[in-house]
């Protein structure tokens, strides 16, 4: 577990100026991108029916947001993603630890898990559809069978790779039960077990987005592809900047949960 | 005086009937209170399960370990352990590393403060209690260990080849502190270790332990004076335990 430590305590040690200039690094990056596209746009080199000048999406998401259509589809799709993101950690947390506990099933499990995560699961939606209908409610199980698997596979895998003389040590104590799992198997893994959440919520996102894209039940999902429908390419780009917004906020809600609970170490 | 820890006719034997094999075969030894005493033995003789059994981690096959006549039936709260093994947890600072044993028993937080920066003043780490272990050196990472057990008051040490990760001169240095510490402290010390010169250089008696099925060979006592000089550690008593010890290892592992 040295690595945690030094991946801890790293982070701690980084020179500020050193993360300053990285930041500014990716707002040059950032805007420079946009710049060159917006030129590329307006000079005809790229069709405005495939890219739209982003000067004119910042318009319309402006516009947008004063319009009923896209705070009801961002409504429905926040809905769904924040169900689907609580049940994925629910699942993912219980399908962890069962597989921590049981190392047969374990084993056994491990390699579909992770060959799951890794297919792209979202093109059972047919089966799911046929069971449960084009609703929230097909599209919150599936994302969160999608966001359940890397949590419980990550969950699994960061108390398996515990090293074992911080185990040791934990006996040593007469440490058992939830005070080991507070004061050393958490701590230990929380750098895997976020990476896992990361992930999860990441796919569950996914799953959200594309299942409302492919079965027109409504959300942000649905809104792109009727945008997309109709040719309205700087409608779709809007939508898919306030898509970018939800992911970002939901990832800054993660990272700042993971350094609330790293500091309470 | 009572006796502080008793090894009596200990067996160790792992593995199902018909595959099982025999580790350690009646092991005897009694320690004294505020004694230092080394396990030695060839490599894989079992030497840290021995000390594991003493600790409460390992059951006996057969046989007793007991602490003032009580038998060890697990983790005893008089005993505390160093480990071979970089065993701090690595998310903490090295007062809160030292805090860890007392905050896992309960002890109230300004006195787990005031203790653990006893302990690491003791351990001459002062200064460094806001660091982490990836911040420190191998050898202060081990002065942190050792401070983390003694903050917990125990009255037996029980260390499994603490400073065997380290390079042939800290190790010294190392053995140095812990003489100064144990003097300071006057705990009882069961130190397991694979060096020979180790074990002359910090113990009042070595437990030479045989090849598998191991068991307790020899009791060597280590009649230097203390506090050990590195002439006392060059001297002829030296030299001969050394050369003592160096001929039941070469007869133990079958070597010319």
């Amino acid at each position: 577990m040295a690595t945690t430590g030094s991946l801890l305590a790293g982070h701690r040690a980084f020179p500020r100026n050193s993360k300053r200039s990285q930041k500014l690094g990716q707002l040059i990056f950032v805007v420079g991108f946009f710049l060159i596209l917006e030129l590329l746009v307006r000079s005809g080199i790229l069709n405005r029916l495939i890219i739209a000048e982003p000067s004119r999406v910042l318009l319309r998401l402006w516009q947008d947001l004063f319009t009923q259509e896209l705070w009801t589809a961002f409504l429905v799709t926040f809905w769904e993603v924040g169900v689907a993101l609580v049940m994925s950690l629910l699942v993912g947390l219980v399908g962890g630890g069962l597989l921590y506990h049981y190392s047969t099933v374990r084993k056994a499990l491990q390699p579909v898990l992770v060959g799951f995560y890794s297919a792209p699961a979202i093109l059972l939606y047919p089966v799911f559809m046929t069971l449960l209908g084009p609703n929230s409610l097909m599209i919150i199980t599936m994302a969160t069978i999608m966001g359940a698997v890397p949590i419980s596979v990550n969950l699994a895998i960061g108390f398996g790779g515990i090293d074992p003389i911080l185990l040791k040590l934990g006996r040593s104590l007469n440490l058992r039960g939830p005070r080991l799992m507070g004061k050393i198997l958490i701590p230990a893994a929380t750098p895997v077990l976020f990476a896992g959440f990361r992930m999860g919520l990441t796919f569950a996102l996914i799953a959200v987005i594309g299942l409302e894209f492919l079965t027109y039940s409504g959300g942000l999902g649905r809104l792109i592809s009727w945008r997309y429908s109709i040719f309205d390419s700087e409608g779709v780009y809007a939508a898919i900047a306030i898509v970018c917004c939800l992911a970002m906020a939901v990832n800054y809600a993660l990272g700042v949960m993971e350094r609330r609970i790293v500091n309470r170490f | 005086m009572s006796v502080s820890v008793s090894i009596e006719n200990v067996s160790k034997t792992f593995g199902v009937p018909g595959t099982e094999f025999v580790a350690i075969k009646q092991a005897d030894a009694q320690i004294q209170p505020g004694e230092f005493v080394s396990i030695l033995g060839p490599s894989g003789c079992g030497k840290s399960t021995l000390l594991d059994m003493v600790a409460g981690l390992a059951t006996p096959s057969r046989g007793t370990v007991s602490i003032h006549g009580q038998p060890v039936t697990g983790p005893d709260e008089r005993m505390a352990m160093v480990f071979q093994q970089m065993s701090l947890l690595p998310w903490r600072t090295i007062q809160a590393n030292v805090e860890f044993g007392l905050e896992v028993r309960g002890v109230g937080e300004a006195q787990r403060r005031r203790t653990a920066r006893e302990m690491i003043d003791l351990v001459g780490l002062n200064g460094f209690e806001e660091k982490y272990p990836s911040q420190l050196s191998g050898g202060m990472n081990q002065r942190v260990a050792i401070a983390r057990a003694l903050a917990l008051d125990p009255e037996i040490l029980l260390m499994d080849e603490p400073f065997g990760a380290l390079d042939e001169q800290t190790r010294r240095i190392m053995g140095i502190e812990l003489l100064r510490i144990w003097d300071k402290s006057g705990k009882t010390i069961v130190f397991v270790t694979h060096s020979i010169s180790e074990a002359i250089q910090l113990s009042d008696r070595i437990l030479l332990m045989s090849s598998r099925p191991s068991t307790i060979r020899e009791i060597i006592d280590v009649p230097l004076a203390r506090p050990r000089s590195i002439e006392d550690l060059s001297s002829e008593t030296a030299r001969d335990i050394e050369l003592r010890v160096w001929k039941v290892l070469l007869e133990e592992t079958g070597a010319k």
